[in-house]
């Protein structure tokens, strides 16, 4: 595993904790990156004190977008804005300009990284332009949107879901989308802000569950001095080296204020300062054993450009560990697709980004987006309802099984990740089998694999292995119920294009009147969303299936759902490809 | 350099943190009330309720180490 350990410089009341920080990684002789803000800049106290700790430690010096507040800014800026992705254009220039030249200045050299909770896409270009020896940046938090909105009393305007959980090349016109190839490239690696549980993540705040002891505390996650969690996730970030080459990533950059009593904190500070410490103790101990590799930022870019290739896909096997319960969720991410397998769901999509539409995105006053800078959804099934509870279901994927006029939801069952392979032809993903039993006492076993083949392709593989009754035949329904947004709350669904291919094809306009569309010997069904500049489509791999359906929406139930129909015999397979491409 | 002031710990509304909220009580005497919902209590009353939040992560306090992690 690969450490990148970051430390804040903020003038006022929280330097002595900085300070303390400081110690401990010295102590530890731990590789420090120091992000150094605008105001810290302005400060020679402090900028005497990074020299010297950049000459005595080796630590490494670069720029943090935030803390803005220098006589200059107030001359030409002002205001009360903190973060870089939420200035206009031009603001973002004027401000990058006056933190790259105050460095310059101060600490006579080019700075070759920076840290901002987001950088979207015009401040990364701006910011490569004035400064082309950055090589790298924080760009993201990963998941941080809705459910940290909601739980900051609505007040932490941060949206920027839908991105890599670990390092990748930001494309130029979402930085959040990792690049096709090297002209689709913004120039700068990207690492996340903080490395996120990736199961509890998913399911509630990402600021509760990361590698920050301060961030389980606030999730009560621990208890005083004890923090197994903490360790735990470490060792869940260490064992994707088993489906990565050999390849993991942890990001830690925790502001002082944590070890100083911040209000989300109940703990002493004499406990926070521990946790810490405790977790950079962890890391020492791993590369003692040779386990973990601290680098600094800059020295981790050059890593990654030289060892991981543009386009390279990614995957994260994440293990739920606090609960207990014991739950797989599986990621895979590429330039075309980032995609959240809930096995607890029988092995349901239950979130989906489609890149490959390539959807462009800017943040601040002066943008379309204003504050919203997620890669938008086709699937989010916490946001959008998932499985039907209490009334009709919402965005989701599932098979549906029928026999003797009953129908069973293969998300209802429980399964987990069997194995995952990679190889020239793709990332293969297997569960185990979903277990099914009929009123009439027929039981079934069902086997699903993705196949992640790269280009927008997800090729879902349904194999019935095992059957009480081996001469029953099941009816079996692929189906995929969809959306797009980047909130919890729909948006326009007019203009989407539905469509069937098979023995009859049609087209209709999506206008909520629950129209459906269905054909026998279906070939395709699909869906057009030119909001999102992406075009979905469910297609049968072996053959027509025998009837597909593209059904519209409502406005009470605002989706459109695809399916495709076959029939299932014992030891015989399904494949359906889920195939995302951008809007012709 | 600045000095390191003493601090005084808040408390946050364990009924909003139910639903992953961080709100910050008020404090009237030895009472402590929230703005968002109608809870109030003491002291004890709220770290016993923290308790009982914690009692939902039944592995809080297990160590899940590598080896172990590949098997579940």
């Amino acid at each position: 595993m690969i450490l990148n350990l970051l430390h804040r410089i903020s003038p006022g009341e929280t330097y002595p904790y900085f300070l303390l920080q400081q110690e401990y990684a010295h102590q530890l002789k731990l590789k420090v990156t120091l992000m150094v803000q605008l105001d810290a800049m302005h400060d020679e106290g402090i900028v005497a004190q990074m020299k010297e700790h950049h000459q005595e430690y080796g630590d490494e010096l670069g720029l943090s977008l935030s803390g803005f507040d220098s006589p200059e800014f107030q001359e030409k800026i002002g205001g009360h804005e903190d973060f870089i992705w939420l200035y206009s254009r031009e603001d973002k220039r004027t401000i990058l300009k006056m933190i790259v030249d105050r460095y310059r200045k101060v600490f006579g050299s080019e700075p070759v990284s920076a840290a901002a909770y987001h950088l979207d896409a015009s401040a990364m270009q701006i910011l490569k332009e004035i400064c082309p020896a950055i090589k790298i940046s924080v760009a993201g938090c990963f998941e941080e949107g809705v459910k940290v909105f909601h739980g900051c009393n609505n007040s932490w305007y941060l949206f920027n879901e839908g991105m890599p959980w670990g390092p990748w090349y930001p494309a130029k016109t979402h930085t959040l989308r990792p690049a096709e190839d090297e002209t689709d490239w913004a120039g700068m690696v990207a690492v996340p802000h903080l490395s996120r549980d990736l199961a509890l993540s998913y399911e509630g705040r990402n600021d509760f569950f990361a590698s920050h002891p301060a961030n389980a505390q606030r999730g009560l996650a621990n208890i005083g001095y004890n923090h197994p969690y903490d360790y735990n996730l470490v060792d869940n970030y260490r064992l994707q080296e088993d489906y990565n080459d050999g390849f993991s990533y942890y990001h830690v950059f925790v502001s002082p204020g944590w070890l100083a009593g911040h209000p989300t904190i109940q703990d002493p500070n004499e406990v926070s300062q521990k946790l810490y410490q405790d977790l950079l103790e962890y890391f020492a101990e791993l590369r003692q054993r040779g386990q973990m590799t601290d680098m600094y930022m800059s020295e981790f870019a050059d890593w990654y450009r030289e060892k991981m290739p543009i386009g390279k896909p990614q995957v994260y096997l994440a293990k739920e560990l606090l609960y207990g319960s014991k739950k797989h969720y599986f990621w895979y991410i590429d330039p075309y697709c980032r995609v959240l397998i809930d096995t607890n769901q029988g092995g349901s999509i239950g979130d989906l980004r489609p890149y490959t539409g390539k959807y462009a995105c800017s943040t601040g006053p002066d943008t379309p987006a204003l504050i919203y800078g997620s890669y938008p959804y086709l699937i989010h099934s916490q946001y959008r309802s998932g499985i039907s509870h209490h009334y009709m279901d919402g965005a989701r994927t599932t098979l549906m099984v029928t026999h003797s006029d009953q129908t069973l939801d293969l998300a209802t069952c429980r399964t987990r990740v069997a194995l995952v392979k990679r190889d020239a032809t793709g990332t293969h993903t297997t569960l185990t089998p979903a277990k099914l039993t009929f009123q009439d006492g027929l039981h079934a076993e069902i086997e699903t694999t993705y196949h992640f083949p790269g280009s927008g392709q997800i090729l879902i593989e349904r194999k019935l292995t095992a059957l009480s009754d081996p001469k029953a035949v099941l009816q079996v329904q692929e189906y995929f119920k969809g959306c797009y947004g980047t909130t919890e709350y729909p948006e326009d669904m007019h203009g989407i294009r539905l469509g069937v291919e098979g023995e009859k094809s049609m087209t209709l306009k999506y206008l909520y009147r629950s129209r459906v569309l269905e054909t026998v010997n279906a070939r395709a069904t699909s869906a057009r969303i030119p909001q999102i500049n992406t075009e979905i489509r469910l297609e049968a791999v072996d053959g027509p299936a025998m009837s597909g359906k593209a059904v519209e929406g409502i406005l009470f139930n605002p989706y459109y759902t695809l399916t495709l129909d076959y029939s299932l015999t014992l030891g015989k397979e399904t494949h359906t490809c889920l195939r995302l491409s951008p809007v012709q | 350099m600045p000095e390191i002031k003493p601090r005084t710990i808040v408390l946050r509304c364990p009924v909003c943190f139910a639903r992953e909220n961080d709100v910050t009580l008020f404090r009237d005497g030895e009472e402590y009330y929230c703005i968002k919902c109608s809870f109030t209590g003491t002291d004890s009353d709220i770290r016993a309720m923290y308790t009982d939040l914690r009692k939902k992560y039944r592995w809080i306090l297990k160590r899940v180490p590598l080896e172990e992690q590949r098997i579940i």
